[in-house]
Order: C-alpha cells, then structure tokens, then sequence
C-alpha cells in the first residue's frame, strides 16, 4: 500500500537507471522530470555559462536515464574536441588527414565494437561453418549511431575547412549531449548547432513557444498512440507468423509497419525539435510527410532527412560523388545506402535493405539520364503522373520494409507469399470489423499524412494563437489519451483465414 | 535601448507544470464505462502511489458467450436424448475395453487403489475431486502398468490455446517417452488448418469441411453428427488425404497402426496407401453407425494416403496414427470454443468413437474465449461448465476428466503487462465447476509461474504478443509440468503398490504359517512391551525346532507393520473394523 517511507523508497527508485524501462519523451517521468529542469531554466537567460553547465549536466543525468552508461559519450567528446583543436593547430595536409582519419577510426572503431561485433562473429563463423568465435556480451550505448555522427561532422567539418574549431570543451560537450537530440536525433550538424550555444540573452519567441508544443503534442500522438497501439494490435503479430493472416492481412500489416515506423521515427524527431525550440534552439527539419514522394529520389529528401543529408555529406561525396563518371556515381550511391542500411542496426537484412535503396536511386539516376522528361520530385511532375508515382514509391518503400521488418528473409518472403497467392477479398469485411480500432489509427495515420502541408500548417497557426492554458489542456488531454491507450486490453487474435 | 521582443523560456515550465495538475486531477477519477467503451484510471503518479481498483463485473459472462448452444442442448437433456444422468451402462459400448480399470463400485471392499502422495510443493498437482479420489488413481495405474493391448488415451479438448498442437505435441512426446507408444494421435481427414500443425505433414484436396463452432450454419444433415473433433470432412468424389509423419518431435515419424473413423450411408469406395506402397481397395458397407478401418499392415506406418471413390453419404472423422501399446495423446482444438460448443457434439457419435477409442483421460481445456478484461463474475459460465463436465462423463464414463484452467493472460496498466483480474475469477469458477463434477483440476496458470507469468512468456517469445495465446515453447513448458506431476504421481503410484504387495506376501506368509501351526491352545503373556511378549509365552502344541521359532517371532512384527500401515492407509468406515478384528483375532489366539 501507500505508505511515506514506500512512496520515498520509490521515487528513489524512479531516479535511478531502470534497463526495463529506460526513460523516453513519452514516460510519465520525464514530464516531471523536465517541470523541475524548465523551471530552474527559466531563470538562465543571461547566464550562458550557468545554463551550459546547469543543461549538460542535466543532459548527463538524461542520458545516464535511457542508457545507463555515460562514459563513452564524454570519451567521444574529449577525443573529438582535442583531435578538431589539434586541426585547427596543424598545416600538413597529411598530417591533417591523418588526424581526420584518427578521429573516423574512434567514432567507427566505437560504433564497429560496441554496434557489430556479434555481427562480424555471425558472419565469420558462417563463413567457417562453425563456432569459431564466440558471441559477446556487449553492452549497446543508447544514441552511439547518432552523436558518434554528429561528432564525425565535426571534425571532418573542421577538417575541410568549413567550420573554426571549439575553444571550450564545455561547448563542444553541450552541442554532443544536448538531451532533446542525444538519443534518436536528428543528427544535428555542428556548424548549426554551435553559433545557439552560447545566445544572450537567451529567447523564445511567441513562435517557437506554439511550434514547440505542437510539435511534442504531434509527436506524443505519432508515437504514443498510433505507433505503439498499432504495432502491438496488428503489426507484431502479422510479422511474428505471417502465415496465420490471409494476404490482405499481410499487406494491411505491411502498410500498417510503414506508418508504424514514420510514426515512430518521425514522432520521436517531433518530440525532440519541439522540446529543443521550448528551450530556444532550433533544429533542423528531420521528416516531410516521406509518402507522399512520387520517386525514391524525393522519398530520400523527405525520410530522416538528417542521415541522408549526412550520409550525402560525408559518405557519398567522401567517395567522390557523381564526380568520377556516371557508373561510379552509381556505385558510390549504392555503397552509400548499404552503409547507410548497416547503420540502421547490426543485420544483413538492414545492408539489403539499403542496397535495396540504393539501386533504386541508382535506377532513378540512370533513368532521368536517358529519359530526361522524368523528373526527380513530384512537384514537377503533373498530378496524375504525380499521383501515379506516389502509389509506386510508396509500394517500393514498403516492400523495402518487409525485409527491414521481417526477422530474416524467409518470414519477408512468405509476407509476399501469401499478399500475392492468398489475397483472400472475402475476409477484407471482417477484418475491417474486427480490427477497426487498428484500422481507423491508421486511417487517421495515413489521412493526415497526405493532407496538403498548409492544412498542418494551419493547425499549428491555431495552437500557437491558443492560450497557455489551453495549450495546457489540451497537450494534458493527448498525454491523458496516451495514458489509455498504454492501458488498453491488447487485442487478442482474431483469425479470420477459416 | 532596444525593446527586446517578449521571451517564453519560462512558459515550458508553466504548460508543462500545469499539464501535471491537471493529470494528478485526473489521476482521481476511477475507471468506467461509456457506451461501450472501458475508460481506466489514468494514473501519472502510478509509479509512486497506486489506487485501489474496484473490479466489479462490468459485463455479465452470458453476455459474451454463444447460448445457442446451451439452449438447444437444454432442450434435448429435458428430452432425454443426451443418454442417461448417471454412468452409462457398459453394454452400450461397441466394443470391449481391455484396458478400463474396474470402477470402484464394482470391486471388493479394500480394493481402493492407492492415490499419489507428492511433497514437493514445486509440483503443480492435479487435484481429484472424485470420491475417494479414484478417477485419476484409475488414469495413473493404467500408465503405470502396462495392462491390455491398447494404449493409454488422453483425449485433449480445447480451444485455440492449444490449436496446433500446441502443448499436447510436447505432452505427447515426453509421455511417449517415458511409457512407450509412437504416432501423433487423431488427425481430421481434412482441416483449414494442417499447415499449421507441426507434428504431421498434412494435404488434402476436395473436401468441404464443417467446424462445429460455425453449427448454425452446417447443413442441417450434418449437425447432428459431431464428435468432439469439431470437425467434420465431407468427401467430393476423388478427394483424397495424405498424412507423413514428421521428425517435428520424437516417436511421431512413424506409427504401428492406422485407422480410420467415418460415417458412410451409401457406397464408397476408399483406397488407403501405406508408405507409398500399393493402394488397398475398401468397399464400404452402408450403416447408421459410425465405423473403422484399422489398416491392415505389418510394416510401421510412415505415410498414408486415402483416396475416396463415388463417396455417398461419407462424412468423414479422421485417422488416429497411434501404437497399440504405450500412450496416445489426441488435440481436438476448436478455436473460440469456450467449451459449450461442446454440448453441440452428439451423444451417440461420442459414445461410438469412445466404443473405439476409449480415453484413459479427457482434459478440457476452455475458459480463454468466456473471458473478458470487463466481466469478473464468471457465475453463468460456471453453471455451464459443470453442464459442459458431466456431458463429457456421460459420453466418457470410463474416463478421468481433468479441468485444465486458463493460464496466465495480461491486460495494460501503465504501460506495462499484469495480470488480468477475470483471470482469477475464472480460475475459481473452473475449480468450482471441477469440484462440484467431481473431476480433476488443474491449474495452467501456477504451473506457468503465476502472477504476470505471461509477460515472462512473451519476452522469451514463448508466447504470442497479444499476451494471450501461447507458442511451442510456452507450450512445452506447460506440458513439461504436466508431465512432471504425472511422472510422480506414477512413482509414487508405483512405490505404494510394491510397498502393499510386499506386505501382501508378507500376510499370505503369516497367514499360511499360521496355518501351518495349530495355536488354539496357547495362552498369551501380554506383559512384555518388547512387541514380542505375547509370543514368548506361546507354548507350542508339538515341540518345534528353534529356526521355525524365529520365524514365528518375525511372522508377529511383519503383522504389526501391516496394522500400522493399513491404519495409515485406509480410512473411513473401513478402519474401525480393521482394528477390531486385530484385536480379535490376538483374543482368539
């Protein structure tokens, strides 16, 4: 029961690194986390030294929350700080490469160890057909993909000369730690970041305030009730047997996994640039409604927008880009998203699945090349032809995420098997009843996911015109549907294929 | 100076703090109902201070069940067409069980066979609720001894918990391994779902098959000839079905016999291949009554394969791959059966297959599909489970039936899985359906670890995410405790009877000795409190050499060990005379 010493011993507990429950933007915990962090905050504006110790510090505690270990983040930050002043300091061009490559070799060396070390003994000993290597037992630092890029761009930014090293550590440790950002992104670059660090006085607008807030209500509603709800109702189950659903099952659930990742990622993405603009710093956009690209090309410009243009950045124009002929360009780009797939997560099927992408891009590449009417966006395109590409990319894209979704090739191909040879119509009635609390979410999903963009942007017009308490009321009302759907009976199955 | 344009930082502290007091206001209100729709507590302090929930019924169990059922089979018991309230008469079963145990109505006085004692508490039991707890003491001597020229049976009777032959394959395969037996049961000629089942490779082709759950909607010429399968196959001419076993779990590759069960009213011909060898040709005479192939062969049984030529009136039940010894686990799953479609199935289709299949043991399995988050009060589900049991002993009388409860299942609270309260209820409405039957329990969801088991289950990927139903594995570890318990119970079965035959030979002796000695003279010192007095003083008739004296001295303690022993062992009325006639008999002497 509820007594004062049990009540004090489980706060205590709340505060502590919980690997069950690691702390997210939806956690209840967080909410009361950051009244106490905004409040002390408030008082900050003019005191960038206290602000930058008082928001790393908090950062720390953050990251400590959602992953416990703390230490290789602050190893990233002083290796990358001291090797990006030790480039500003150097002429040699070769001594300056070998410093950039240094720090390449840490942050991947990092990223390889702790991210794919069991993937390279997977592969070895399949090469060997048998255990030669045993798996280890490592620990996955939360975020690593994400700062371990961030903090590339910095060095390879200095580097290129594009951006004046840091003279304080302490800069350099906020713009890599800076909670909204540290765990999922956006990858957000060094030379945007840095120049909002040290503001006097710090400011939020009017603006920023109403974006902010509805991008974390927007962002809650993305990820907390449609991405959650769907994929433990629907999505889980479909990719877990595939041959238990009928085809249209499957494809419902293959559409159901497409918005379920967008509305993860993407929500996530809002949550962090809404909380980052409460605090007066802007981030760049990471997602722009990806479905509705009418080709792979313009899908790349709109899906996590932060990786590709890094990838973009630092890895495809690294490997020369479209600059050494047409057939490289297309091998740059395909090794480009392989890599850019194996970053996704420790797995062949994720390397597939960005080479998937990339030959796609590439066939798009060579196809404007010897077409040249064929356009690169939708929004040069006519709106049938416009239309006409939606529906292919969109199924493109998903057929890309089966086999990102699917536990290996063998459950992706009997998804297809069974879309293609066991479609079953008769059922499409029932499951649409069966099913309709999953149904209408994505309804809903996919509904405002097309709505043209001054429609959403009306939206966020009206709850910036709201009132602090009626922002309150409602974003008290999201997290309070959040509380129910977290609550909700989980469907059990249905099984309409008999 | 410059006007600086009005600054929010301090806003995010002033929405977000208020969010909080309007949430901990709300964190008041409990849960209810709206038009159809449960709303919960929504908690945000739930982490630290939790509130007592009110688990009233918000629905009534009849709400959610299909009562068709109950009423047609209300309708027919009032009629008297569902066979006699008591036991049936053996002599209306076809054929003659070599393996049936004597009922204990019919055996002598003291011929109650001794019931498993278990001290370890880590055993899940399955209780007997039986008189004298003799059901289940029949089921645990039939595995225990190897009597008759037919396997042990055990029938399971479920629902989608068990669809796939989940949990019965591993209940299967360990009793197979522990007392012999080989072949994967009952299999139904034809089955939307043989793709399913792990443990046969099953295809078939030109079947129309009909689900007893669906039975309103079966042609009315069908509907009255269900067996517990839940399925019927209705042949179209050359349809055929083909059965190979599988290496899916041990001693089901292969089996040593095959037969077939069906109804047939006209000509059909059907043609049955073993192991891909020449086809054997049947022509099957017309009958009301249900009939069996037992296929004909000398070699183990590895592939069949059954053709049907012009069938007429065929309507077939399925094919039982078993061996003639060992033990013969059945699955006879029907999804979303929450057990009443059982009192669909006909009484005399039932009592046919039991006539050639007698059950050592009928599990039944149900409960998932009468259960919901918002119904705590399982009252009219109860009243029709023990409906539900006593048909089941009617169409089984031989048979011990063992109520196996609804395992653990979780709903959300806060984000995180617990156990669902109608869990518990339905756990007290099947135990108290199964003792007032006078049947065995068994509690799935003890056996599965218990409180907010299942989400232990779903991160080990044993069971399904819907929190509900189980996979393989979780039914392996099901079946592992099963098992376990049966494992012991046997033991313990088996060691109590040695530890009475032994006394058994032990009286012949004494008594035979006894015999052996004329002792009616004898008077007895009764002052010696070494337990030998009484004999010290015995002064034979005729003068005995010392060796037949030291006989006589331990024939006396054998006889007291089987005093104490029957004192411990036998109860009720029987004891109080036991004593007696010790005590007169030493009188006598």
């Amino acid at each position: 029961m509820n007594t004062f010493a049990g009540i004090v011993e489980q706060i205590g507990r709340l505060f502590r690194y919980d690997p069950v429950n690691p702390m997210i933007f939806s956690s209840g915990f967080f909410l009361f986390l950051f009244v106490g962090f905004a409040f002390f905050y408030g008082f900050m504006r003019r005191t960038p030294l206290l602000r930058m110790v008082y928001v790393a510090l908090f950062s720390t505690y953050f990251y400590y929350k959602t992953g416990g270990w703390y230490i290789v983040l602050l190893a990233v930050s002083v290796s990358d700080f001291l090797i990006g002043r030790a480039l500003a300091r150097t002429g040699g061009d070769r001594a300056r490469k070998a410093l950039v490559a240094l720090s390449v070799l840490i942050n991947l060396g990092m990223l390889a160890y702790f991210k794919y070390t069991n993937l390279f003994i997977d592969i070895v000993n399949d090469a060997a057909g048998a255990d030669i290597l045993d798996f280890q037992q490592i620990f996955l630092p939360v975020g690593i993909s994400f700062f371990v890029f961030q903090s590339m761009s910095y060095t390879i930014d200095i580097y290129r000369r594009q951006l004046a090293p840091l003279t304080c550590w302490l800069d350099y440790y906020f713009y890599l730690s800076f909670f909204p950002q540290l765990v999922a992104g956006p990858i957000v670059r060094a030379r945007d970041f840095l120049p909002q660090i040290r503001q006097n006085p710090l400011t939020v607008t009017r603006e920023m305030f109403g974006r902010g807030i509805f991008l974390v209500m927007i962002g809650l509603v993305k990820k907390a009730i449609i991405s959650d709800y769907i994929s433990v109702n629907f999505v889980d189950r479909v990719f877990d047997n595939p041959m238990l659903y009928s085809g249209f099952e499957n494809l419902m659930g293959v559409y159901g996994y497409a918005l379920q990742i967008y509305c993860d990622f993407s929500g996530y993405s809002d949550m962090a640039i809404g909380i980052a603009l409460l605090l007066g710093f802007h981030f760049p956009k990471n997602f722009d409604s990806p479905y509705k690209s009418a080709t792979v090309t313009e899908f790349w410009h709109r899906w996590h927008i932060s990786l590709s243009t890094w990838l973009k950045d630092y890895l495809y124009i690294s490997l020369g880009g479209n600059r050494k002929g047409r057939l490289r360009t297309y091998v740059n780009l395909i090794v480009t998203m392989l890599l850019g797939g194996l970053w996704h997560g420790a797995s062949l099927r994720f390397m597939l699945w960005g080479g998937y992408h990339g030959v796609l891009l590439a066939l798009h590449k060579g196809a404007m090349t010897l077409f040249p009417r064929l356009k690169p966006a939708g929004g040069q395109m006519t709106r049938v032809w416009r239309a006409a590409g939606i529906v292919v990319t969109f199924h493109l894209v998903c057929l890309g995420w089966i086999f990102f979704r699917a536990r290996d090739v063998e459950t992706g191909r009997m998804v297809l098997e069974q879309i293609f040879t066991n479609f079953d119509p008769s059922l499409i009635a029932g499951v649409a009843a069966g099913y309709w609390p999953v149904m209408a979410m994505m309804g809903i999903g996919y509904v405002t996911h097309f709505i043209p963009q001054r429609w959403q942007d009306r939206v966020c017009g009206a709850v910036m015109r709201t009132s602090l308490v009626g922002c309150a009321l409602l974003l008290a009302l999201i997290v309070w549907v959040v509380m129910q759907v977290k609550s909700a009976n989980i469907q059990p199955f249905i099984y309409f294929q008999f | 100076m410059q006007q600086s344009p009005r600054d929010y930082t301090r806003y995010a502290f002033y929405v977000s703090g208020l969010v909080i007091v309007l949430l901990v206001c709300v964190s008041f209100v409990p849960g209810f109902r709206v038009g159809g729709v449960t709303i919960k507590r929504a908690n945000i302090l739930s982490d630290v201070v939790t509130f007592h929930e009110d688990v009233r019924s918000l629905l009534s169990s009849e709400d959610l069940l299909d009562t068709s059922f109950v009423e047609e089979f209300d309708a027919q018991s009032e009629a008297g067409e569902l066979g006699p309230a008591e036991p049936a008469d053996e002599n209306d079963v076809a054929a003659v069980d070599s393996l049936a145990l004597p009922s204990p109505a019919a055996t002598p006085d003291n011929a109650l066979l001794s019931v498993p004692v278990i001290v370890d508490t880590a055993i899940v039991q399955i209780e007997d609720f039986s008189p004298d707890r003799q059901m289940l003491a029949r089921f645990y001597h039939a595995l225990a001894y190897e009597t008759g020229d037919r396997p042990v049976r055990i029938a399971v009777l479920g629902d989608s918990f068990i669809e796939a032959d989940i949990i019965t394959a591993d209940l299967r395969e360990q009793l197979q391994m522990n007392y012999g037996g080989r072949g994967v049961g009952f299999v139904p000629f034809s089955t939307p779902l043989s793709k399913y089942r792990g443990t046969v490779s099953h295809n078939h082709e030109g079947w129309t098959d009909y689900n007893l759950i669906k039975r309103k909607s079966v042609p009315e010429e069908y509907k009255e000839l269900f067996f517990v399968s839940g399925m019927l196959s209705i042949p179209a001419d050359g349809a055929y079905t083909q059965y190979e076993g599988v290496q899916f779990r041990k001693r089901i590759e292969k089996s040593g016999t095959a037969s077939l069960f069906f109804l047939n009213g006209g000509e059909t011909e059907l043609t049955v291949a073993v192991n891909g060898g020449e086809a054997r040709r049947y022509a099957l005479p017309a009958g009301e009554e249900v009939q069996r192939i037992a296929v004909e062969t000398s070699e183990d049984i590895a592939s069949l394969r059954i053709a049907v030529e012009h069938p007429e009136d065929f309507i077939g039940y399925g094919v039982v791959l078993e061996d003639s010894v060992g033990v013969s686990v059945h699955n006879f799953s029907v999804r979303s059966n929450s057990g009443l479609a059982l009192l669909g199935t006909d009484y005399g289709i039932n009592r046919q297959m039991n006539g050639y299949l007698p059950y050592d043991m009928v599990i039944l399995q149900y409960g998932l599909n009468a259960m919901s988050p918002d119904v705590t009060d399982y009252g009219y589900y109860g009243k029709q489970l023990v409906k539900i049991i006593e048909y089941v002993k009617r169409c089984f009388p031989e048979s011990a039936v063992v109520v196996m409860s609804v395992g653990d299942r979780s709903t959300m609270q806060n984000g995180t899985a617990v156990t669902m309260p109608a869990v518990l209820a339905m756990l007290q409405t099947q135990e108290a359906a199964a003792r007032a039957c006078g049947v065995g329990f068994w509690n799935t969801y003890e056996a599965m670890g218990g409180d907010r088991s299942m989400p232990k289950f779903v991160e080990r990927r044993w069971a399904a995410k819907d929190y509900t139903h189980i996979g393989y594995p979780g039914g392996k570890y099901i079946a592992d405790q099963f098992v376990r318990f049966l494992d012991a119970a046997v033991a313990s079965v088996r060691e109590q009877d040695a530890v009475r035959r032994r006394i058994e030979a032990e009286r012949e002796r004494i008594e035979a000795e006894r015999a052996a000695y004329d002792l009616s003279g004898a008077t007895i010192d009764k002052g010696g409190d070494d337990g030998y007095g009484e004999l010290r003083s015995v002064l034979p008739a005729e003068p005995v050499d010392t060796a037949v004296r030291h006989a006589a001295r331990r024939t006396a303690a054998a006889a007291d060990t089987v005093a104490g022993w029957r004192s411990v062992t036998e109860r009720g009325a029987s004891e109080p005379a036991e004593t007696d006639q010790e005590e007169n008999s030493a009188a006598t002497i």
